[in-house]
């Protein structure tokens, strides 16, 4: 049997009167690439900020890996293993590559490892792999600011692979990306699936993006889920069809 | 080798590492100062290290961190105003212990309250900069009024100076500790803020929620180098207290706070060295200006912090960075064997001829 | 004349409860510029406590001239907002993107006008005449009549802001651009000198509290600091962007200030309290007593 890796149960999130997350209950397996889809508004982002801690829950509970999360603070949950890339790009942009990647290592350290243990070169040749894959080695030196935009995603991606994670949570990873690049973007991904057991949820609105990177997908509405399941099963859902014709 | 190649070579090497250069170069000018100065102006000199001193722990909180605390005197004049009292009431203790663990002991233990207060409601970017001043401006205010046990408006005095058994310091040999202390906490916040942790403080100052969502508990963080430099400040400031042998409000307030921003400011934040040089270059002018034109100085100053802030936040220290566009110009006029292509094309045409 | 807020005597009720009117009163007036400037457009303006500063001594000039008193109250904010219109040409425009920036620049600008005023008029406290002097009897205890003339200039300056804002087309679109700027400029509207006048008018009202003011304290290039530091816990306390929670921030921070006064003789340990519970309010209420989007307007 796979194991649950994230469990979020009756996930309730309200702003005064708005319920934006409304009694979410969803659950993904080890090994899983999970799609997570829906209008604007539907409330995607800010489950995303309720899974990595950065909005406080209203109601209900988040188990990571059989422990309660529902209380922890970002950084002990990214510790845990749940690394998050954001929607906006949130790189070092004054910082090299190499530097950006450095930064994203060690965060699982205590301060006094940080303060004692110099970079070893372990985690440099990981780092190196990792640019490799994305095609970002001969730009190592390059001050991330340079980086065109997709670059600058692929950097963000790579350092959350770099902080190893069991669950990566990737919030609109081809936004602002061309075709080319989105594909690139679909080999990244195979790629980082191919390593553990690590668990992927995706946010996106390219549909094929989707169909080419994940399994099942949840779609959420109002801060519902309305569907969920394979992506044949979703597309053939009534209530999505609905909801997409009139959404727009 | 030729006189050319040598010159060559040195000059390279110093345009190649000019924040080196700067420092050991400023080390030796500062070990001759007591060589080169009467004793009078060796204690004036002990002064201006020691708020060196307090610059650096500034450095460490904004340029490194990116917290601008603009209330750090209170620290500095924590651990003086707790040197003055301690050593004049209760003689027992020997005044190198009060300086170097109880004032820099308290130093620490304010900034540790302050900054739980602050971070724990993660409090930062411009609101810290005003609670830290608001803090600062009333701070001084309490010390002010309580005249009787602080001295208030008048300060207090009679301070007695450093001494090891029954020897007293000469001014020279507290010149030297100062001196001490300052390369020895340059030293320390050089290997701390290139440590993994330094790397950390940068994240913090750059993006602290992506630092944090990295997994670094950068509310630690935050707090343990607020505490550090709290402690640097206290003990500079106990030092300042049995050097000067006397304290009153002005080195708890705002004013010196702000002003010493200032100096991080100019010199170059984030760099440690900016720091240094530039509230050291910054006391050193004000000193040599006749009190007539101190008014106007004070306005040239500001109009050249306002630039800096502007325009070149990396302070003079970033402008005599290596790749600063002034060292790459005179890189190219000294050094002949740079691959810069006028000089081959130069060399070349020669050749021709 | 003497400022209400150094009198720590205990007093009766009736006394009280005036002088903590024209204290109060005080405080909205002179955060009301800052209200402007901080509260709507988001810069924090350091300088703010040395504009007040100038406007005092715009003030002390015009009576040094043997001018009428109440020309003070003209030259003070005219003089004031064109300094404004030069600060925000130089510097504010440059840094509208970048609040730490602004704080520091902000904070030279200061300096600049404090050693300018120290440089013009020497470093000696200067003393202001009143406009309208003498004192009248209210509930069986007399006031300077000064202080009634306060009370009522915080009423009309708050009422001019909110007026202002809302109701004339220079304001309206100035709130317009601050909103959203891009909109704006499509609109045809000139957003460059509709910021820059927006902050000269914050720096005129900051002027002209200064001057209204001055009677009450001892004017000296240093007195902007402990106004810059009420200002903005008025502001920030009562609420950013919006004037009654400027009111509201007056009325909560002079009120306790007062109440700490009669606990205590140490005028700085009310200030130490009045910072405390002002920090405990922002912890529960980020946005402040009554913020903008409740209505504030």
């Amino acid at each position: 049997m796979t194991d649950t890796r994230l469990k979020t149960q009756n996930l309730t999130k309200q702003f005064g009167k708005f319920v934006a997350v409304d009694g979410v209950d969803l659950e993904l397996l080890a090994g899983e690439t999970r799609a997570l889809i829906g209008p604007n508004g539907a409330g995607k982002t800010t489950f995303q900020n309720l899974i990595s801690g950065d909005l406080d829950v209203t109601e209900g509970s988040i188990t990571f890996e059989g422990t309660d999360i529902t209380d922890m603070s970002p950084y002990e949950r990214a510790r845990m293993g749940m690394i998050r890339k954001y929607q906006e790009n949130h790189i070092y942009d004054s910082e090299t590559v190499v530097e950006n990647m450095r930064m994203a290592a060690r965060g699982d350290e205590s301060i006094r490892e940080l303060m004692l243990r110099e970079d070893n070169e372990a985690t440099e040749d990981r780092i190196d792999e990792l640019l490799q894959i994305a095609n970002l080695y001969k730009k190592r030196e390059t001050v991330a600011s340079q980086l065109s935009h997709g670059e600058q995603q692929w950097l963000e991606i790579m350092m959350c692979v770099l902080a190893d994670p069991t669950l990566l949570v990737l919030d609109e990873p081809t936004s602002g990306m061309s075709v080319h690049e989105t594909n690139d973007t679909v080999d990244l991904l195979q790629e980082i699936k191919q390593t553990e057991d690590i668990s992927l949820l995706v946010v996106e609105h390219d549909m094929e993006f989707i169909k080419k990177v994940s399994n099942n997908i949840t779609v959420l509405h109002r801060g519902r889920i309305i569907a969920e399941g394979t992506i044949e099963e979703v597309e053939n859902d009534e209530q999505v069809r609905d909801v997409y014709l009139e959404g727009g | 080798m030729s006189t050319e190649a040598v010159t060559d070579s040195y000059v390279g090497k110093v345009l190649n590492n000019p924040h080196r250069a700067i420092e050991i170069v400023g080390l030796l000018v500062l070990i001759l100062i007591p060589v080169l100065y009467p004793p009078s102006d060796v204690q004036t000199w002990a002064i201006y290290l020691l708020f060196c001193l307090l610059a650096l722990s500034i450095d460490l909180v904004w340029g490194y961190t990116g917290l601008l605390t603009l209330g750090h005197a209170a620290y500095f004049g924590a651990g003086a105003y707790l040197t003055a009292k301690v050593t004049t009431e209760i003689p027992a203790i020997p005044e190198t212990v009060v300086v170097f663990v109880l004032a820099p002991l308290f130093g620490a233990l304010l900034t540790l309250v302050v900054g739980w207060f602050l971070f724990s409601a993660d409090v930062k970017g411009a609101y810290f900069a005003i609670a830290t001043l608001i803090i600062s401006v009333i701070a001084g205010n309490v010390v002010q009024q309580f005249t009787e046990f602080l001295g208030g408006f008048n300060g207090l005095a009679g301070i007695p100076k450093l001494s090891i058994g029954s020897m007293e310091f000469s001014t020279i040999m507290e010149y030297y500790t100062a001196l001490i202390v300052l390369v020895g906490v340059y030293i320390g916040s050089r290997w701390l803020t290139t440590s993994a942790f330094g790397r950390a403080l940068k994240g913090i100052r750059e993006d602290q929620l992506r630092t944090e969502a990295f997994g670094y508990d950068t509310e630690l963080c935050r707090l343990l180098v607020f505490t550090i430099s709290g402690g640097i400040a206290g003990v500079a400031g106990g030092m300042y207290a049995t050097l000067d042998g006397f304290v009153s409000p002005p080195i708890i307030g705002f004013i010196l706070a702000t002003e010493v921003v200032i100096w991080v400011a100019v010199g170059g934040r984030g760099t440690l060295l900016g720091a240094v040089a530039g509230a050291l270059l910054i006391q050193f002018l004000e000193s040599e200006l006749s009190s007539a034109l101190l008014n106007f100085w004070e306005i040239i100053l500001a109009a050249v912090f306002i630039t800096v802030v502007i325009l070149a936040p990396g302070g003079i220290i970033g402008a005599v960075d290596k790749d600063s566009r002034a060292i790459q110009w005179l890189q190219n006029r000294l050094v002949s064997n740079t691959d810069s292509p006028e000089q081959q094309m130069t060399e070349t045409t020669k050749e021709k001829e | 004349m003497i400022d209400p807020s150094a009198i720590a005597v205990p007093l009766q009720l009736g006394q009280r409860v005036l002088i903590s009117l024209t204290s109060i009163s005080g405080l909205i007036l002179v955060a009301v510029g800052l209200s402007i400037i901080f509260g709507l457009m988001g810069v924090i303006n350091l300088s703010h406590g040395a504009l007040m500063m100038v406007g005092a001594y715009m003030a002390f000039s015009v009576q040094s001239a043997g001018l009428p008193a109440w020309l003070g109250l003209i030259v003070a904010p005219i003089a004031v907002g064109i300094i404004g219109i030069l600060i925000e040409s130089s510097v504010i425009k440059r840094l509208y993107d970048r609040p730490l920036d602004t704080l520091l620049a902000t904070w030279g600008v200061a300096i600049i006008l404090r050693e300018g005023v120290n440089l013009v008029y020497g470093t000696d406290s200067k003393s202001v005449d009143a406009l309208i002097g003498g004192e009248v009897s209210l509930v069986g205890v007399t006031y300077p009549i000064y202080w009634l003339f306060i009370i009522l200039a915080a009423v009309v300056v708050l009422l001019l802001a909110i007026g202002v804002f809302k109701y004339t087309d220079v304001g309206i679109m100035a709130i317009a651009v601050i909103e959203d700027r891009r909109m704006a400029a499509a609109s045809g509207i000139n957003t460059v000198w509709s910021d820059r006048l927006t902050f000269a008018f914050g720096s005129a009202l900051a002027g002209l509290s200064g001057a209204i003011m001055a009677p009450l304290l001892s004017v000296n290039s240093n007195m902007g600091i402990n106004w810059l530091v009420n200002s903005f816990l008025v502001v920030i306390v009562g609420g950013v962007g919006s004037f009654i929670g400027t009111a509201a921030g007056g009325i909560l921070v002079g009120g306790l200030d007062n109440i700490f006064r009669t606990l205590t003789d140490f005028t700085a340990l009310a200030q130490a309290f009045v910072l405390l519970v002002a920090f405990i309010i922002i912890r529960y209420r980020p946005n402040g007593l009554i913020p903008a989007e409740q209505g504030g307007e």
